[in-house]
């Protein structure tokens, strides 16, 4: 059935010779016999105990305590994250969360989009690095598979003084964990469903040494996706049933991290992510195939270097290496584009704590360069940029009640010189007993984002003159925590958002010229609430949860009532999970409301429901091997998230994961 | 009536496709007026038509509304041959075929058809149409070319290779004009075919970038209007753009005039004429201007009407002039109207990318 798939899957894939078929063939039977020869080894259970050992996460997250003061982070659930390794984050994302992804098809290019903002105004973090290409701005969420992160968060709101300029909506954070588990452990999964979906997955980690003090864990996916899914095709005759062509999707990523506690005080963390991706180019419902086919290759290699002084103070190295290589091809034109950009990065960050009155202040000074390249046709020369911050701030508690932070960052860029960034959040908690606390928060940040490399160097259109957007954004929430009893609890979390944004960028056509340029042309305001709520209940071998997330977004140009296009007013999503002994079930459901897609909304989109549910049974009792069954889209709703790109219709999905312990 | 409907149903039911029944007196709703073409965004598949009857009574999207589906992407063009209407879908490979009254579609013609651009009748033969020429600018299977459609079977029947990216198509007695623009490149010669037997009969190189032409039968030259180096095949900018005359029958240049006299940023699109007038009228940075066609300069210092557009059509009857105004290419677009001395008439709102007018 595999090699029926695989082999189907390449002869529809012209520019792939039988060589590379033979190679995939190969991959793939390499990653079955490694899964079962790790199978076969014995594991070795015996927790090492750490002293001192710093969590490298405290310093390279920037969902670090000490700097979201104010702002809410949104957690995924382990649980479900292993489930939903096999997809990549465009799928991901708008089941668990209430945001919007747009995108060209089933794996094609995939957009995120926070309170209704543009893709450029979200960041996607991985292990400190801002994975973004300085090209286009964003972040292809469908090249970013499971198996490059165990933990995943969502901050809403401006990360500006956070993560750096650019995220002014929001960020996704990837995080890599570290195993101090002594011994071998990890998984292998491997995922079949329609449309010549094919994924296996290895992820294992070892722990070295006596002491344990180095560990290291590895990973690999490749997945091949046909993705011949039956849609309406609205432009022929008769509206019928078509089977989706030129749309086939071909994955292979590479992890690995080594996490190393040099001394009692001195963390090192590597990491390294290798990914290669074949895509043919899904046309749009009534275009014509014209073959178009495009491979994404990506290296991302970090090393981290943490410690902490004798008087308790902390510092932290970090350099990062980006590349992202495209290569274009469109056989009808004889055209075939590369582009290529790299990312040098180098950071350091140093905090102090402070004692003042009895109370413990953090003093956060840090500094980070990003030296940027892109070649592209459409640039008349590389064309390189530096971006430079210095940043700052101070996190405490005013009184028993209220945590206060400041934050000032400072950047140079190249042609820019951005304003002083200044950021305040504060934390009250208005209500404590022993049943719940009730905690209110604020912050305000000043924004930034400059353009593009494409913004200011593609030809024709790019404009070096254009301005960077500016703005401020501010949000206050109110989040209540309450335990009913002991196997009930409740949290949620409430928050109004106001982000105003001058000087957006839009490309716009140029008069009589018959191509598109970047103007400075509006200013936004993006206004709304955020509801984030999760019951927990835990009744004798029972753990249900359940959560609830909803975004009310009035995104609009100053002076206008109208929602912007492609920004849904209303996204709502719904989990419910329950595990019982060896079983778990969970069913997850987003509705994206009506969204109008054009400028003078008199056109629109749909609103429109999915549903995707998860049954999972542990088929030996140590745990070891789960089998689970996965359905998307189970009412079968035709949607859309871009006009006339086709989405797949009902699917399920057959998971089988052995895990070693 | 009542009677009628049952006569259909039992002619439906018995399979009787032939079965003619009394039809009542039916109301063509398309016969008479203005066609709006809207080409719609590129890569959306949204292309769409709206029918102006008058300033008050605008029907959008009047393919969907009639056949229950969409157009496809990219409306390059419209004609009409014989009660047909032909509507070349520039990104969806074909050509849709309507009856021009209802514009109910009849057949889908697109084996053949690539990159199709425009389309026009063959002359008679013996009295009767019976082909049509559609500019193609190649694909998977073709190259640039001109696709010979036989009217009767909607079907392509051959193909004529030409230069690189072939735009409007002209007919002037049993010769056949096709401005090689170059495309994604750059071409600069017009193509002459014989209708006959559908040969190319010669190549005649003009200026830059020709794509719109138009024919004054008074003068008896053919006028093509040679854009210049578009911007992506031109970094500095600036171009020569050309206003060529050709005499058909000695298949020869006959005069060249510079637009503006000199070096220009930017290129002049959309040559129009107005026979009654004899007017000729083209758009250039942002501006509707008009010339003679025995002009022996052609500045651009004066523009007719001073605003953007993206299509332009003179109603035959009136001289009316018609501009596409595309506004931000994502939102409805507005014809707006003027009289043949550049005052404004009116503006009405239409779909998505106005980019020409078919006057019935």
């Amino acid at each position: 059935m595999h090699m029926t798939c695989c082999l189907s899957y390449y002869c529809a894939l012209p520019i792939l010779t039988l060589a590379a078929c033979r190679h995939s063939l190969i991959v793939w039977l390499l990653f079955v016999l490694y899964g079962y020869s790790t199978g076969t080894l014995q594991a070795q259970h015996s927790p090492v105990r750490q002293t001192n050992w710093l969590d490298t996460l405290r310093v390279t997250d920037r969902n670090n305590p000490l700097l979201v003061v104010g702002l809410q982070t949104r957690s995924t659930d382990s649980s479900l994250l292993e489930h939903y390794n096999g997809q990549s984050l465009a799928a991901l994302l708008p089941i668990l969360y209430p945001l919007q992804v747009r995108t060209y098809g089933n794996g094609m290019l995939a957009s995120l989009s926070v309170r209704g903002m543009g893709p450029s105004h979200s960041v996607v973090n991985w292990n400190g690095l801002t994975l973004n290409s300085p090209m286009l701005g964003q972040q292809d969420l469908s090249l970013v598979p499971g198996i490059a992160y165990q933990r995943l968060h969502l901050q809403p709101g401006s990360q500006a003084t956070v993560i750096g300029a650019d995220a002014v909506a929001g960020a996704v954070l990837l995080q890599s964990v570290p195993s101090w588990q002594r011994g071998l452990h990890g998984y292998w999964q491997a995922e079949i469903g329609p449309f010549g979906l094919l994924t296996t997955l290895l992820q294992s980690r070892y722990t070295l040494g006596k002491r344990a003090i180095w560990s290291a864990q590895t990973g690999g996916q490749y997945q091949t996706l046909t993705n011949n899914f039956p849609y309406r095709n609205t432009a022929a005759p008769g509206q019928p049933i078509a089977r989706q062509t030129n749309a086939a999707v071909a994955q292979q990523a590479f992890t690995q991290s080594v996490y190393g506690q040099l001394n009692s005080r001195l963390l090192l963390a590597l990491h390294g992510w290798w990914q290669q991706t074949a895509r043919f180019l899904q046309p749009t419902i009534g275009v014509t195939n014209t073959g178009e086919h495009q491979r994404d290759a990506s290296l991302r290699l970090t090393a981290q270097l943490s410690g902490v002084n004798r008087r308790g103070s902390d510092w932290f190295l970090q350099a990062g290496f980006l590349q992202d290589q495209l290569l274009y091809t469109n056989p009808v034109l004889r055209l075939t584009e590369p582009s290529r950009s790299q990312q040098v990065i180098g950071r350091g960050e140093w905090v102090v704590p402070i004692r003042y009155q009895e109370r413990t202040w953090a003093l956060r000074l840090g500094a980070d360069l990003v030296l940027a390249n892109a070649l592209t046709s459409a640039y008349a020369r590389q064309q390189s940029q530096y971006r430079a911050d210095a940043y700052a701030s101070l996190t405490g508690t005013l009184t028993s009640k209220i945590t206060l932070m400041g934050q000032l960052r400072q950047g140079r860029a190249s042609g820019y010189a951005p304003p002083l960034l200044p950021a305040l959040g504060v934390t009250i908690k208005l209500l404590e007993n022993q049943n719940g606390t009730l905690t209110g928060r604020i912050h305000l940040s000043r924004t930034y984002r400059v353009p593009t490399l494409n913004d200011r160097f593609w030809q024709p259109g790019g404009n070096a003159t254009l301005r960077p957007e500016t703005g401020w954004s501010q949000e206050a929430g109110i989040t209540a925590h309450r335990q009913f009893t002991r196997h009930l609890t409740l949290t949620g979390t409430l928050t109004g958002f106001h982000t105003r944004l001058v000087d957006w960028i839009q490309w716009v056509p140029v008069p009589n010229a018959g191509y598109w340029a970047p103007i400075n042309l509006l200013s936004v305001n993006s206004r709304g609430v955020e509801l984030d709520a999760q019951l927990l209940y835990t009744p004798g071998t029972y753990t249900a949860t359940t959560r609830l997330g909803a975004t009310y977004v009035r995104v609009t140009q100053t002076g206008t009532t109208a929602q912007l296009p492609y920004s849904s007013p209303l996204l709502l999503t719904f989990s419910q999970q329950v595990r019982h002994h060896r079983k778990q079930v969970s069913i997850q459901a987003s509705y994206t409301s009506q969204q109008a897609i054009r400028s003078d909304q008199s056109a629109f989109l749909p609103g429109f429901l999915l549903i995707s549910a998860q049954l999972s049974y542990e088929l030996l009792a140590n745990r070891t091997l789960h089998i689970s069954l996965l359905g998307a889209n189970l009412t079968n709703t035709t949607y859309q998230t871009l006009e006339n790109r086709a989405m797949p219709s009902i699917n399920g999905h057959l998971q089988l994961r052995y895990t070693l312990r | 009536m009542q009677y009628t409907q049952h006569a259909a149903t039992l002619c439906l039911l018995l399979g009787l496709g032939a079965c003619t029944v009394n039809e009542p007196l039916r109301t063509e709703p398309y016969q008479q007026g203005t066609l709006v073409l809207e080409e719609g965004q590129f890569q959306k598949g949204n292309a769409s038509v709206s029918f102006i009857k008058s300033t008050s009574a605008v029907v959008p999207g009047i393919f969907a509304a009639v056949n229950q589906r969409n157009l496809g992407d990219v409306l390059q063009s419209y004609t009409e041959i014989e009660g047909k209407g032909y509507l070349v879908v520039n990104n969806s490979d074909k050509v849709e075929v309507v009856e021009s009254s209802t514009f109910r579609a009849i057949a889908t013609i697109d084996k053949g058809i690539e990159q199709g651009r425009y389309m026009v009748a063959a002359p008679p033969q013996d009295g009767v149409l019976l082909k049509g020429y559609v500019s193609c600018w190649g694909g998977k299977t073709t190259t640039p070319s001109v696709a010979i459609v036989s009217l009767a079977d909607r079907r392509v029947i051959g193909q004529i290779p030409v230069g690189a990216g072939p735009e409007q198509l002209l007919v002037v007695g049993n010769q056949l004009f096709v401005a090689n623009s170059g495309g994604t490149e750059l071409d600069k010669t017009v193509s002459v075919i014989n209708t006959t037997t559908d040969q190319v009969v010669t190549t005649i190189p003009v200026g830059d970038a020709p794509a719109s032409m138009i024919y004054d039968p008074v003068g008896g030259l053919v006028h093509v209007l040679c854009g210049g180096k578009p911007t992506y095949t031109n970094s500095a900018g600036t171009t020569t753009a050309e206003l060529v005359r050709i005499d058909p029958t000695a298949r020869k240049v006959v005069s060249r005039i510079t637009i503006g006299g000199r070096t220009i940023t930017g290129n002049p699109t959309n040559l129009t004429f107005h026979a009654a007038s004899r007017t000729i009228y083209f758009l250039f940075k942002g501006a509707i201007y008009a010339t003679k066609p025995d002009a022996t300069t052609i500045p651009v210092d004066k523009p007719l009407v001073n605003r953007v557009f993206y299509g332009l059509g003179v109603e035959p009857a009136t001289g009316i002039l018609y501009g596409a105004d595309a506004r931000d290419f994502n939102s409805r677009g507005v014809v707006r109207r003027y009289q043949p001395t550049g005052t404004a008439i009116d503006t009405i709102a239409v779909g998505l990318i106005p980019n020409g007018f078919y006057f019935k």
